[in-house]
């Protein structure tokens, strides 16, 4: 299950009680360290769900194995603020969507990526990192 | 490499840079050899009508993709990625609408006919740096929207005092998330560094800033004192007041949650910003930070916030989407 908000609210009070001396919690949304960013590759999917919300847009996508078989993939991207700014409204990305993504990905062999741009089956390519 | 992993093949189509506003400043923050960025694009620019009687009016609309600054010109000026404006021309006009962003500018035009009239010779009505707009007091009026994106940046090195050491953040690993986790307030002057805009308020008595990221705010009253006690803060408290034509605030009574340049540090941490309103659209930032328990020499952070009166704040509420990030990360 992706969504564990109420580990993270967990999390959030643990570090609230903690002291500046504690070590940072191990999970946070903002780093680009877990990613490998002289990697950069383009991964064609189909979109499965959007979750269009702060602190970063994440996106559900399936791409076909060798024999055909769908991989779940998931993809993060600015958050919805930054990708209005750049043109990309919240209708745009829908299931069913074949889609063409490029950035980074995770250093873990996960199918994680956090992409810098967005290509839809109409050519349009949209920015969706404020990195590139 | 992973099923439908292959490498980058993204052909920019490189446009005119025709555009009659500064370039957009380098993405900057990928960590490693960034991709090319997309180019800017004009989806749509239309009149509706295109032909008008004189003393009518017609719409323009617009959509843009990737850009970073827009201006439709003449009459209107700077706008947002996507809109529409009501003009009515007294004689023939072609109107431009220039689209910059990272990766260069791109133009396209519309014209409204006017009946019964040549087309009109027109001048760009962009704003220019001797419009810096006053308060009623006669200093400069700060208030606007305005975005540092990542241009701001730490000026020399930090030295620290002896025995700091320990202050010292370890570098971010693979499996380290980072330090700005878990939707917590960033500090100052981080606040100011990150990619999202934030709403400068200016009255004679005080100036507000409003962050997009987070939610922020802080209130520097003009011409006060800090109170005696100041409970401890992530933003800490701000105060302000004029050296000529510089706004500087002071900013004290910092809890010691946050992490500058790569350090932790006390609650006598202590940072002295400078706001100088340059030009009409542009405000030159420095920003001192010291901490005697930490730093041995003040940090020095600097760089330019740019105008962008087309936009507006946005709602980022950082805990609606925070995830389990071990989870996500984890090999399947």
């Amino acid at each position: 299950m992706r969504h564990v908000l109420h580990r993270i609210h967990l999390r959030i009070a643990a570090l609230v009680l903690s002291s500046a001396a504690c070590a940072l919690p191990a999970q946070a949304h903002h780093s680009w360290a877990r990613y490998d960013g002289e990697n950069v590759i383009t991964v064609t999917g189909t979109v499965t769900s959007v979750e269009w919300a702060s602190p970063h847009v994440v996106m559900h996508f399936t791409v076909a194995s060798a024999s055909g078989e769908p991989i779940a993939w998931t993809m993060e991207m600015d958050p919805p603020t930054l990708l209005n700014r750049y043109g990309l409204r919240h209708d745009v990305l829908m299931p069913g969507m074949r889609v063409k993504l490029t950035g980074v990905p995770a250093r873990s062999g996960a199918p994680m990526m956090r992409a810098v741009t967005v290509e839809t089956e109409d050519g349009t390519v949209y920015r969706v990192s404020s990195r590139v | 490499m992973r099923a439908g992993a292959v490498l980058l093949s993204i052909l920019v189509a490189a446009t005119a840079a025709t555009a009659s506003f500064a370039q957009a400043p380098p993405p900057a923050g990928f960590p490693g050899t960034p991709p090319p960025s997309p180019p800017a694009i004009i989806r749509e620019l239309s009149a509706e009508p295109a032909a008008i009687e004189l003393g009518g009016s017609a719409t323009l609309r617009w959509e843009a993709l990737n850009a970073y600054s827009l201006t439709l010109q003449p009459d209107v000026g700077v706008v947002a990625t996507r809109g529409a404006h009501t003009v009515s021309p007294t004689a023939t006009t072609t109107y431009t609408l220039s689209a910059t962003g990272p990766a260069g500018a791109t133009t396209r035009t519309i014209t409204v006919t006017v009946a019964g009239t040549v087309a009109a010779t027109t001048e760009d009505t962009a704003r220019t740096a001797a419009t810096v707009p006053r308060l009623a007091d006669g200093k400069p009026d700060l208030s606007g929207l305005y975005i540092a994106e990542r241009n701001v940046r730490l000026v020399g090195e930090v030295k620290l005092v002896a025995g700091a050491e320990g202050f010292r953040v370890a570098a971010a690993t693979e499996r380290d998330a980072g330090t700005g986790a878990d939707c917590l307030p960033p500090g100052v002057p981080a606040a100011t560094m990150l990619p999202f805009p934030f709403q400068i308020v200016h009255r004679s008595d005080m100036v507000a800033i409003l962050y997009e990221a987070y939610h922020q705010f802080r209130i520097a009253p003009i011409g006060q004192e800090h109170a005696e006690y100041l409970a401890p803060a992530w933003m800490g408290h701000s105060v302000a007041h004029w050296d000529g034509d510089t706004l500087v605030v002071d900013v004290r009574g910092f809890n010691d949650r946050t992490v500058i340049a790569g350090h932790r540090h006390t609650e006598d941490l202590r940072v002295v910003e400078h706001y100088r309103r340059t030009a009409y659209d542009t405000i030159a930032y420095d920003a001192y930070v010291s901490d005697p328990n930490v730093f041995a020499e003040a940090l020095h952070y600097s760089g330019t916030l740019k105008l962008h009166p087309e936009w507006e704040i946005g709602e980022y509420v950082c805990a609606e989407n925070n995830q389990d990030y071990d989870e996500l990360f984890e090999e399947e």
